[in-house]
């Protein structure tokens, strides 16, 4: 039987933008591992998510060697650091070979410490300008007629 | 040389002191405005209040010239970033870095930063060493522990006492690399006299260090 893609998901960061990815893929039923050194993040997770929560520092590699991260297939870096999505994000692409590491950077600048790896990258502030150009947009057309 | 070094408290505060007696060129960078203030007081030496993990405030230390780029954040991932945008942007040769975690020596390795410095690594192996051995004066492991210098007192009950090193069979791995004898500093030869309170410094491979501290003290009860 061919494995289906994605099905083991660790997300670093149980942020809002964390809890809600790590929410929709366990509805989907996927394999979730939420990590957060805080444990009141937790409860930001929706009622229906049945994966895993453990208290742990994702930065650390024994933490996420726990975790299962030698057989994830998709990383999420989603704390509200950047420079701890970078770490993280390095960590799980360079020294795991997770096949999928996805990290939010909010500071555009930084991006060039990503050069060089397999990392995909969220940009809250390019796609709030995106947002923010479609609604003057359609703005702009209402204005017209 | 210029300096640029961000972040830590006692240890931005004695590194500067240590480099500007030394007429080194250094450039400080630190996030929190009181500290900043004591340190502009305390050095002369421009100080850059901010964030050292963003690129517009290392481009106000004038990192682009900068020699040397030292980062000593209590952060891990902070030290990563200010070090990795120090050499991928800026172009700096030699950057280092403190880690708190002493396991990530080996990720920023990975990451490409070779210079990751662990003061609980370093505390750890000689606290243990030391610890162990009464005659071992000194312990520094060198290369991630690859290789150790070793400074052993030689007591008056050693098998070693009396002997020339010819007649010493240290393993072939290491060397005794230099006694030091009172004030002075023997470079030794094979007809060289190992004597009572003799400090030996020995360089080995840890694989060999037992074997060693076996023959010079006597016993390897570590």
């Amino acid at each position: 039987m061919k494995k289906n893609n994605y099905n083991y998901i660790i997300v670093a960061g149980c942020s809002r933008f964390g809890a809600n990815i790590a929410s929709m893929l366990s509805l989907q039923g996927k394999d979730v591992v939420v990590l957060d050194n805080d444990s009141r993040s937790f409860r930001k997770l929706s009622p229906g998510y049945s994966g895993f929560t453990n208290i742990a520092d994702a930065t650390d590699i024994d933490e996420l060697t726990r975790a299962g991260i030698e057989k994830a297939d998709v990383v999420v870096a989603a704390t509200n650091d950047d420079n701890t999505n970078i770490m993280i994000a390095q960590i799980a692409s360079k020294i795991f070979n997770v096949p999928k590491v996805v990290s939010r950077l909010y500071d555009t600048e930084k991006e060039i410490v990503y050069q060089d790896f397999n990392i995909q990258i969220i940009y809250p502030s390019r796609l709030s300008m995106n947002e923010f150009e479609k609604l003057i947009l359609t703005d702009d057309m209402e204005v017209l007629k | 040389m210029n300096i640029v070094m961000v972040g830590g408290r006692r240890k931005i505060d004695f590194l500067a002191k240590s480099l500007l007696s030394k007429k080194q060129h250094v450039t400080m960078i630190h996030d929190d405005e009181n500290y900043c203030k004591y340190l502009s007081r305390t050095h002369d030496a421009p100080v850059i209040y901010g964030d050292g993990s963003k690129p517009y405030i290392l481009e106000d230390a004038n990192i682009q010239e900068a020699d040397i780029v030292i980062a000593l954040t209590p952060y891990d991932a902070d030290n990563l970033v200010i070090c990795q945008l120090a050499k991928k942007v800026y172009g700096v040769q030699r950057v280092f870095a403190t880690v708190s975690n002493p396991k990530n020596v080996e990720v920023f390795k990975k990451l490409g930063i070779s210079t990751a410095i662990s003061s609980t690594y370093i505390m750890a192996g000689t606290i243990e060493q030391m610890a162990s051995i009464n005659e071992m004066a000194n312990f520094i492991p060198l290369e991630e522990g690859k290789i150790v210098v070793m400074e052993i007192v030689v007591q008056e009950n050693s098998p070693v006492c009396g002997k020339t090193l010819a007649e010493v069979p240290i393993p072939e791995q290491a060397i005794i690399g230099c006694i030091i004898r009172g004030v002075n500093s023997i470079i030794p030869r094979g007809k060289t006299q190992i004597q009572t309170d003799d400090k030996l410094i020995i360089l080995s491979p840890p694989a060999v260090q037992r074997k060693i501290i076996k023959l010079i003290v006597g016993r390897d009860d570590i």
